[in-house]
């Protein structure tokens, strides 16, 4: 692979989020930028100082003190949201935040409720994000988060619960139909029995454990959780999973099999482990050649802007909104599939909203041909209270000094449009303006 | 682009039968829509509506066993028959029933109900089992078979529900054309053209883009065409359900619209609250049909109103009521048959885990609905088959 500004910018914004100019080292070769890349990466965990769990629910007895609790753990977990949002943009941070954002969406879980498990599940996800399949597999299964979400806790001996051992296999690891039938299904279900979570731990409950024999997957054994764990990460399958979410995540929605055959079997032959899988994908000559394929996702498209001009969301109700209207509320995946993403992200109302998002961003919801001061006087006291929300003050001398002579299309484009590039092919703050409120922006 | 350009550009200038002045329409075509057979109005009542403090089992005594407080006695009601009654708030939805326009069908649900609002509101909006995770939406798998544009689909609410969302087109979510317009109509949009060659991807994007615009213009033009003075109230529902009867009244080529009534989450002191809502969906809908009728366009026109799940039977301690199951659904429209009140049928001494026990699955509604209100082949859009109704 060639090494190039616009490699070394595909790079940075697929593996993380958007890179200034400046933080580009020309020289180095494209295998170096990646090896470092994965060097810095610091991992630092979402903390709230909150009492515990069980002191917040002791004081809840009446129901007007447990509405209250609930709107209380509700309002938590919008901070946790903010923090991880601005945790995203952070310099040397990019790359894990944006591999805990994908197994966010690999591991959905809903935890809009409880500050508790979506802090367990967040840090649990980034710990193990570059780290193994199987452990990150194995804390999941174990999460209390997880746990509850999808009903290990009423998964008994007398009664079995399938709903984790499905989407186990369907949604985690093999997929839907991959070597597994229904009665596997319900085989896997009584593995899993006893299963819980209580105090801030995972227990296995042996009065409601089922410790009689199971088939699954055509053997015969008193198998409990671990060991249908292991018998599914033994099938290639699970590797050919996975690296087919990481193709549709980090390379192009169109999925061509010899590629994610290499990853599956780079993370199959290293036993699972999961930065050996994205540093071939990062280092494959096809992955350079995907520019601008990729649509961004809204989270994504919030971070590229908090990065790109070093500013943090701070208001919750306009983060919120944001998150919302674009189809992407952290820790509130639709279903436990999470996001479908892709071409999915797009509708005729969230376009029309995100080609608006630049200049609300930037100005007040204008986008402008004309910038003179006086104009922008009149925009500050005419602005509507909607459009300002959003409105942030940013530092534009920086901007231009970390994005010093390039041209700034190449910087903040990743498709190939030659009409565009020549149409807005000066440095200026109405250029960069009008290249965010384009189609264009919204591809990676 | 204005109105005539855009019908030029995209065909539907010479379909003939579009846009005829309605005084002619009703006398010399059958439909003022000709992409499909009807418009279907689909009426989300969010939260989990109380089906039986809507449609009231006054003669069944497991009603009154474990509603002591917040059952609706029988001189409360608005009488149906020995075994039913309507909410009283609903004088306006009887009378639309007493002159055949209305089915009501009790017990509809699915399988394995699942009483997350989340995901049982997914499993209404994607058609799928309750053990399936499918990631478009009914009427969005319709519109990937059978429509091009965005606006042949609108949702007037402020984002778009995944019902609408398919897997390649989705419908639009607006509450003000000419907001709308503004917003994709700037002076740097009109110029921004699509590339002349380009990946995939970014003639996805372009596409959408282009649609959008041309949808933006379309809407906000037709929504001009008419002034509506119908009174519908004071309620949002009714304000929602007048803007969607002011483009119904245009001609607008736009065989799908979907809004919503919030609130119905109702665990606690629910009596009036619920009352309230049943005022308000009394209201819209009647003003709906009334307006409707007067141009001669209700024959033209299902209704649906749903809701993601009905309540539990018992009442909780805060007279309230908790999540439930099986829920009665509302279908408005001229040619329904008889057959539909054999579903209006519920049993209270056989639950589940609490809740009534669906008798209809709602996909069959979904079918009959796809058929005959939209005249597609509803296994493409639903992906299965199920038992006929025969609602229609």
């Amino acid at each position: 692979m060639e090494n190039t500004l616009l490699n070394k910018y595909h790079l940075y914004s697929r593996a993380s989020f958007f890179v200034h100019h400046d933080e580009i080292k020309p020289s180095r070769s494209l295998e170096k930028d990646v090896d470092d890349l994965f060097k810095r990466q610091v991992k630092s965990p979402i903390v709230l100082d909150l009492p515990s769990e069980a002191e917040m629910k002791e004081k809840a007895k009446s129901e007007k003190k447990r509405r209250e609790l609930r709107k209380k753990m509700r309002a938590e977990v919008k901070k946790l949201n903010l923090m991880w949002l601005s945790q995203m943009a952070d310099e040397d941070k990019g790359l894990i935040e944006k591999m805990t954002l994908f197994w966010h969406g690999h591991f959905a879980c809903r935890t809009v409720q409880n500050p508790y498990r979506t802090m367990e599940m967040n840090n649990l996800l980034r710990e193990n994000a570059l780290g193994n399949f199987r452990d990150l597999l194995y804390a999941v299964s174990r999460s209390g988060a997880m746990i509850e979400y999808l009903h290990l806790k009423q998964n008994k001996k007398a009664s079995p619960n399938e709903d984790f051992a499905r989407e186990l296999c369907e949604l985690f690891t093999l997929g839907r139909d991959v070597d597994y039938t229904e009665k596997d299904v319900v085989e896997i279900a009584r593995a899993f029995t006893g299963w819980t979570y209580r105090d801030g731990e995972h227990r296995v409950v042996a009065k409601l454990h089922d410790n009689g024999e199971k088939e699954i997957f055509g053997k015969r054994g008193n198998f409990n959780g671990e060991d249908v764990l292991e018998m599914i990460l033994e099938n290639p399958k699970c590797a050919e999973r996975i690296a087919f979410k990481i193709y549709k995540y980090f390379v192009q929605e169109e999925v061509i099999h010899t590629e994610v055959k290499e990853l599956s079997n780079v993370l199959y032959n290293s036993n699972y482990d999961i930065s050996s899988m994205m540093k071939h994908l990062f280092k494959a000559d096809w992955f350079y050649q995907k520019q601008g394929r990729m649509v961004k996702s809204p989270i994504e498209l919030a971070v590229v802007y908090c990065k790109m001009f070093d500013f943090r969301f701070e208001d919750v109700k306009s983060v919120m909104g944001l998150q919302h209207y674009l189809g992407q509320v952290l820790f509130d995946p639709p279903n436990v599939a999470g996001w479908a993403g892709g071409r999915q992200w797009i509708d005729s109302s969230r376009l029309a909203f995100r080609l608006r998002l630049g200049s609300l961003i930037l100005n007040r919801g204008y986008i402008m041909d004309e910038l003179s001061p006086e104009l922008d006087e009149m925009l500050k006291s005419k602005a509507k209270k909607r459009d300002v929300k959003f409105y942030q003050e940013v530092d534009w001398d920086l901007f231009w000094k970390r994005n010093q002579g390039v041209n700034i299309y190449d910087v903040l484009i990743r498709s190939n449009n030659p009409q565009l590039k020549q149409a807005e092919s000066t440095n200026d703050k109405k250029t960069v303006i009008h290249l965010l409120s384009t189609p264009d922006f919204q591809l990676t | 682009m204005r109105r005539r350009e855009f019908l030029q550009k995209t065909g539907l200038i010479t379909a003939g039968t579009l846009f005829v002045p309605s005084f002619l329409r009703a006398n010399t075509l059958g439909s003022s829509l000709s992409l499909g057979k009807k418009r279907l109005v689909v009426i989300q009542l969010s939260g989990g509506n109380d089906g039986l403090n809507t449609i009231v089992p006054h003669g069944l005594d497991e009603y009154y066993q474990n509603r002591s407080q917040i059952g609706h006695k029988l001189e409360a009601l608005l009488k149906l028959d020995d075994r039913f009654g309507w909410n009283k708030k609903l004088p306006g939805m009887k009378a639309l029933y007493d002159k055949g326009l209305v089915s009501i069908i009790n017990s509809v649900g699915y399988p394995n109900p699942n009483r997350s609002h989340f995901r049982s509101m997914d499993i209404w909006h994607t058609a799928s089992n309750s053990d399936e995770n499918w990631q478009s939406g009914w009427l969005g798998r319709y519109l990937d078979n059978n429509c091009t544009h965005a606006f042949e689909s609108i949702e007037w609410d402020g984002s778009l529900s995944l019902a609408m969302k398919g897997k390649e087109r989705a419908g639009i979510a607006l509450t003000n054309p000419r907001a709308f317009y503004d917003t994709v109509h700037s002076d740097y949009f009109k110029q921004l053209q699509a590339p002349e060659a380009a990946d995939s991807e970014l003639q996805f994007m372009y596409k959408v883009f282009e649609d959008t615009k041309n949808s933006a213009a379309y809407i906000y033009d037709q929504y001009r065409l008419k002034t509506n003075d119908s009174d519908y109230g004071s309620g949002n529902l009714g304000k929602k359900l007048k803007e969607v009867a002011t483009l119904i009244k245009s001609d607008i080529q736009t065989p799908v619209f979907y809004t919503s009534l919030g609130g119905f989450d109702t665990h606690v002191n629910q009596q009036w609250a619920h009352d309230r809502l049943m005022e308000e969906l009394d209201a819209g809908v009647s003003a709906f049909v009334k307006d409707l009728e007067k141009d001669g366009l209700l024959k033209e026109t299902t209704i649906m109103i749903f809701s993601e799940f009905g309540r539990r039977l018992k009442e909780n301690a805060s007279r309230g009521t908790d999540h439930g199951a099986a829920n009665v659904l509302f279908l408005i429209d001229t040619d329904l048959s008889q057959k539909a009140h054999s579903y209006n049928q519920i049993d209270l001494s056989d639950l589940d885990k609490g809740d009534p026990k669906y008798k209809v699955d709602f996909r069959q509604v979904y079918q009959e609905v796809l058929q005959h209100s939209l005249g597609v082949d509803s296994e493409m859009v639903l992906k299965r088959k199920f038992d006929e109704l025969g609602l229609f």
